[in-house]
C-alpha cells in the first residue's frame, strides 16, 4: 500500500482514490470484505484509519470490541454519492451515552 | 442492606472511617462526573462545526473527482494519482482528561500534490486533489476530536456506575451498620447498668 504509513482511507476504489492522490495510504474494500480489513488495519501501525461511513453497520460490533484503544483511531467519513449517514448517528449513539440526551442538534 | 460485621467498637470506628473515605469519594467522583460532562458539551461544539466543514468539502472534491474521471481515461486519473509526491505524516502522543487517555495528532504536510503531466489529466482533478489537500488537516483535527469523545464517554459511563454505586449501595449499607451497631451497643450499655444495679442491691441487701 503506498502512501503515508500513519493515516489509511478504507473503502471503495471511488473513496480511496483521490485520497491516494494527496499522500494518504489506501485499503480498497468492500462490504464482504471490510471487517477483515478493518480487523488487519486495527492491528497494524496506523495512527488513524478513515473508513466510508456505509460500511459502520458492519464495523459496528468491531468497533465498539475495540473499545478504549487509541491507536488505530478508526473514523466515518461521508460516502461518494448519498446514503445513510451513518457518521452522526454513531455521534449522536455517543452524546446519549455519556450524557443521557442527545443534544447533537440542539448544541446549536 | 446491613453489612456482615461484629457490632463492636472497634468495628464501629472502622465504618466510621470506611464511611468518611466513601463520602469524600462519592463527591471527587461526582465533580469528576461534571467535569467530563463539561467536556462533552465542548466536544460537541466543536465537532458539530468541524464535520459539517469536512464533510461539506469532501462531498464538493468528490463531485469534482467524478468529473475529473468522466472527462478523461480512468486510467490516466488512476496513474495520475497513484505514486504522490506528497508526504503526510503526523506527530502522535496522548494527553491526560481527568484520567482519560485521549489522542493529539499534529499532521505535517510536505511536497506537491501535482506530480502528474498537465497534458492527458483534466482540471477537475486539480481542483478535486487541491480541495482534498486542504481539507486533511480538519479531517486530522476531527479525528482527535471525536475520539476524545468516544473515550470520554466511556469514561462517563464507568464513573456514572461508581457514583451510583457508592450514592445508592455502599454508603447506605455503611450508614444502616453503623445505626445497628450504634443500637447494639448502647443496648449492651443499658444491660451492663442494670446488671450492676442488680449485683449493688443483692450485695446491700
Amino acid at each position: 500500500m503506498p502512501g503515508s504509513t500513519e493515516i489509511c482511507i478504507l473503502g471503495s476504489r471511488e473513496l480511496t482514490e483521490p485520497f491516494r492522490g494527496v499522500g494518504l495510504a489506501a485499503a480498497i474494500t468492500d462490504a464482504d470484505s471490510v471487517l477483515e480489513r478493518a480487523v488487519e488495519l486495527g492491528q497494524g501501525s496506523y495512527k488513524i484509519v478513515f473508513y466510508a461511513e456505509e460500511y459502520y453497520p458492519l464495523l459496528r460490533e468491531f468497533l465498539l470490541r475495540r473499545g478504549g484503544g487509541v491507536f488505530p483511531t478508526f473514523i466515518p467519513i461521508p460516502s461518494v454519492g448519498d446514503g445513510e449517514r451513518y457518521a452522526t448517528q454513531r455521534l449522536r449513539e455517543l452524546i446519549k451515552k455519556a450524557i443521557g440526551v442527545d443534544v447533537y442538534w440542539e448544541a446549536k | 442492606m446491613r453489612l456482615n460485621v461484629n457490632a463492636t467498637r472497634m468495628e464501629l470506628l472502622k465504618l466510621r472511617r470506611r464511611s468518611a473515605i466513601a463520602t469524600r469519594g462519592h463527591k471527587l467522583l461526582k465533580d469528576k462526573l461534571e467535569e467530563l460532562m463539561r467536556n462533552v458539551y465542548l466536544l460537541v461544539d466543536e465537532i458539530q462545526a468541524l464535520r459539517k466543514e469536512v464533510e461539506d468539502a469532501l462531498r464538493k472534491a468528490f463531485a469534482r473527482y467524478a468529473q475529473a474521471v468522466a472527462q478523461r481515461d480512468p486510467r490516466v486519473t488512476d496513474i495520475a494519482t497513484s505514486l504522490p509526491s506528497v508526504k503526510l505524516s503526523i506527530e502522535a502522543g496522548t494527553r491526560r482528561i481527568l484520567n482519560v487517555k485521549a489522542p493529539t495528532f499534529k499532521p505535517k504536510l510536505e511536497g506537491r500534490i501535482r506530480c502528474y503531466g498537465f497534458l492527458e489529466t483534466s482540471g477537475e482533478l486539480d481542483l478535486s486533489l487541491q480541495a482534498m489537500y486542504a481539507v486533511l488537516e480538519k479531517m486530522v483535527l476531527l479525528a482527535e476530536k471525536e475520539k476524545t469523545l468516544e473515550l470520554v464517554a466511556e469514561e462517563i459511563e464507568r464513573t456514572r456506575r461508581r457514583v451510583n454505586a457508592l450514592e445508592y449501595i455502599v454508603i447506605p449499607n455503611i450508614t444502616e451498620t453503623i445505626a445497628f451497631i450504634k443500637l447494639k451497643l448502647s443496648e449492651m450499655e443499658r444491660g451492663n447498668l442494670t446488671r450492676l444495679m442488680r449485683i449493688k442491691e443483692i450485695i446491700r441487701g
